[in-house]
């Protein structure tokens, strides 16, 4: 292995990134004002076709919907199908059919995420499947959009088979989702897929989703790697491999960036460091996960840092990782310390 | 459009009490969500009268969102009542002077653990005050916790009587939030709680504190909280987003004059840009650093004194009297539940003093 000579610049750099690290990821300053959000385009479309009367009794819809997921996100299931059959009530009052798909459309994904607390795996697979083939029918009535939301449930199924432990299964879906969403490659699993619909929508969908996706890759990994599943970057190998990704946006560019990031890691050790320094000193704290890789990729490159130094690193990323996952203290020294002293 | 209504359950409020013609300014308030909006009183006087069409569709959505606009045909009543059927989580406040008797301190936990096993709750969010118990015994009642599971405990810390090293307890418990008492306002007392927040954020930095504060006996209200929050954060140099506030009242102090020196305090509070929550539930029960409020998380903060093993949200909120069943505020209080928990007889002060709130929000921009 060849010795990495470790500048004063770098020193100083990382020092004053570490001593100015905040873990607050909704930092206000830093949000970058949503002006095509899923929800605008959706309402959008909607103003375009429906009456007013029919837009409102979807919102009423809707709203009840949402409450209930947040209250199955809280683990508040009781109060979650409460939800759920008021909003059944109100569904029997809408006579418009178009309105009932678009209510159908957001309530199997709501419905599914209940049975998957109660770990119904089947049910809440089998409703989300349904979703997707509402959304189907949605974008060829003129709703581009839902083609994200489709996206959004072929996510939700990975989270399904991660759930069930088929890591596999996760890791081939996640791949999917990610060459679609770069390379417009078709999943090869439910629904129709036409990239050209994803180049109909504001590029801001797509990064968010690709955000989504990449993000939640490095969760799911990092479970695995507690749970003695796997080394450190094996997910991260087998899904970013082959991904091309023609940044359109600003989150686009960190993302490929940190993918360029981690192909510098075998061979270009010094320009890696001094690369990876860059994107923790100028990406936002919405980063922050993707930071943390690097973070442990720079403590596996530098074993013979000072102690003091070693030891602030180690803090932040383990104050990432809290924030992010329910991974113990324990565990995640675990994690940092065998990643460091695994083969790079 | 008929399809809708205004909710019941409303409140309503000028801005500029001054001003009265259709396009002056109107806070509406839902007791069932929480949440408000500000309307023109024209555009309230069509939605009164059903005549939605001019009224903006974005605009309807949200009055929809906020639980302000509802079914025409819903029951409301009814709703309320199965909501708060499907509750499954309380909040507890463990006041109890745990040293004196092992069998009480037994009879606490096993209450907890009963009524985890016989209940629907699904979790008890506990605060318990450490000067009632000690740190000794609040560690071994904290370590029985730990192994029912199922709760989450906050702790409340009198500065004037506690040691920092009592702090030590707070690396048994998963919080991100300290509460500390504030019962005086003497120079000595002052620099005691200034001490204690030193030591709490010594000990971690990425901690939350928040001020517990008894409203029963505010006298010269303006001039002691300004005197506390002036001396704190300026010898400190503290960042204010670690900070928030909690106003509690015991006993039978419901009054006009506490409701109105509470409102003062909270206009001051407002001035130093520490997080409070302006319409809250019964209990002000806030989640600091957390997500915005919502009533059906932290609903039903009830003293252990009357916390007995057979407890039931349903049978409570049924026993509900026809003056509340009445009452505007029922989403938010609970009716009869929440007065015989705490073993009063009078609203809450939110009820005396929710307009002020409301104005206060508006002025602020906050909450």
């Amino acid at each position: 292995m060849s010795t990495v000579v470790i500048n004063s610049d770098f020193t100083t750099g990382i020092e004053n990134f570490l001593n100015t690290f905040n873990s607050d990821s909704s930092k206000k300053a830093e949000t970058v004002e949503e002006t095509n959000s899923f929800d605008d385009l959706l309402y959008g479309s909607m103003i375009t076709r429906l009456k007013k009367e029919s837009i409102l009794n979807f919102y009423q819809a809707f709203d009840i919907l949402q409450k209930g997921l947040l209250c199955a996100r809280n683990n508040h299931l009781l109060l979650s199908n409460q939800y759920y059959s008021e909003a059944d009530r109100w569904k029997e009052e809408i006579r418009d059919q178009e309105v009932n798909l678009l209510v159908e459309s957001f309530e199997y994904p709501a419905k599914s995420y209940l049975y998957y607390k109660l770990m119904d795996y089947s049910t809440a697979e089998s409703m989300l499947k349904k979703a997707i083939e509402i959304d189907d029918c949605l974008e060829d009535k003129g709703y581009d959009i839902m083609h994200f939301h489709k996206i959004q449930q072929l996510h939700n199924i990975s989270r399904i088979s991660y759930a069930k432990k088929e890591v596999r299964e996760w890791e081939n879906i996640m791949l999917q989702l990610l060459k679609y969403l770069t390379l417009g490659e078709s999943p090869v699993n439910y629904g129709n897929w036409n990239v050209e619909r994803i180049n109909k929508c504001p590029s801001e969908s797509r990064s968010g989703m690709l955000f989504q996706v990449f993000s939640e890759v490095l969760v799911f990994n990092l479970y695995l790697v507690s749970n003695n599943k796997q080394d450190i970057n094996y997910s991260i190998r087998n899904v970013c491999s082959g991904i091309e990704l023609k940044p359109k946006t600003r989150d686009e560019k960190a993302i490929r960036e940190w993918l360029d990031l981690n192909s510098l890691l075998k061979d270009e050790k010094e320009f890696f460091l001094r690369n990876a320094l860059i994107f923790l000193s100028s990406q936002p704290n919405k980063f922050n996960l993707f930071k943390a890789y690097l973070l442990i990729d720079i403590l596996k490159i530098l074993k013979g840092l000072n102690r003091e130094l070693f030891s602030k690193i180690e803090t932040v990323v383990s104050v990432i990782i809290k924030n992010r996952t329910q991974i113990n203290s324990d565990i995640l020294g675990r994690i940092i310390k065998n990643s460091c002293y695994s083969q790079t | 459009m008929s399809k809708f209504k205004l909710s019941r359950y409303l409140i309503t409020v000028e801005v500029d009490e001054n001003l009265n013609d259709l396009f002056s300014k109107l806070i509406i308030f839902s007791t069932r969500t929480g949440r408000s909006l500000i309307v023109t009183k024209g555009a309230y006087e069509l939605l009164a009268n059903k005549h939605f069409d001019p009224i903006p569709t974005k605009v309807l959505i949200r009055l929809i969102g906020a639980e302000i606009l509802v079914p025409n045909n819903q029951d409301e009543l009814q709703t309320i009542r199965d909501r708060i059927n499907k509750i499954d989580e309380i909040g507890l406040l463990v006041n109890k002077d745990l040293s004196t008797s092992n069998t009480l301190k037994k009879n606490v936990i096993s209450t907890i653990s009963g009524l985890l096993k016989t209940t629907k709750l699904k979790r008890i969010n506990i605060l318990l005050n450490l000067n009632k118990s000690g740190y000794i015994k609040s560690s071994f009642f904290i370590e029985e916790l730990n192994k029912i599971g199922k709760c989450s405990i906050d702790i409340l810390f009198d500065p004037l009587q506690s040691n920092p090293s009592d702090l030590d307890l707070i690396d048994l418990i998963e919080t991100k939030q300290v509460f500390i008492e504030v019962k005086k306002y003497d120079k000595s007392s002052i620099a005691s709680y200034n001490k204690f927040i030193n030591e709490i954020f010594k000990k971690n930095n990425s901690l939350h504190v928040g001020f517990y504060l008894k409203t029963d006996c505010f006298i010269d209200v303006e001039k002691k909280a300004k005197k506390l929050f002036s001396t704190l954060l300026e010898s400190n140099n503290l960042d204010t987003s670690k900070l928030s506030v909690r106003f509690v009242s015991h006993n039978q102090c419901e009054s006009q004059h506490i409701a109105k020196n509470e409102i003062t305090y909270m206009g001051i509070v407002n001035e130093y840009n520490i997080e409070q929550s302006i319409v809250a539930n019964q209990q002000n029960f806030k989640v600091i650093g957390g997500k915005k409020h919502n009533y059906f998380d932290k609903a039903n903060f009830i003293n252990y004194d009357s916390l007995s093993d057979n407890y039931d949200l349903r049978t409570n909120f049924n026993k509900t009297n026809s003056q509340c069943l009445n009452c505007d505020f029922l989403p938010l209080c609970g009716g009869i539940s929440w007065k015989e928990q705490m073993n009063e007889f009078t609203c809450p002060k939110i009820r005396i003093n929710i307009k002020s709130r409301l104005r206060l929000r508006y002025e602020y921009g906050s909450d």
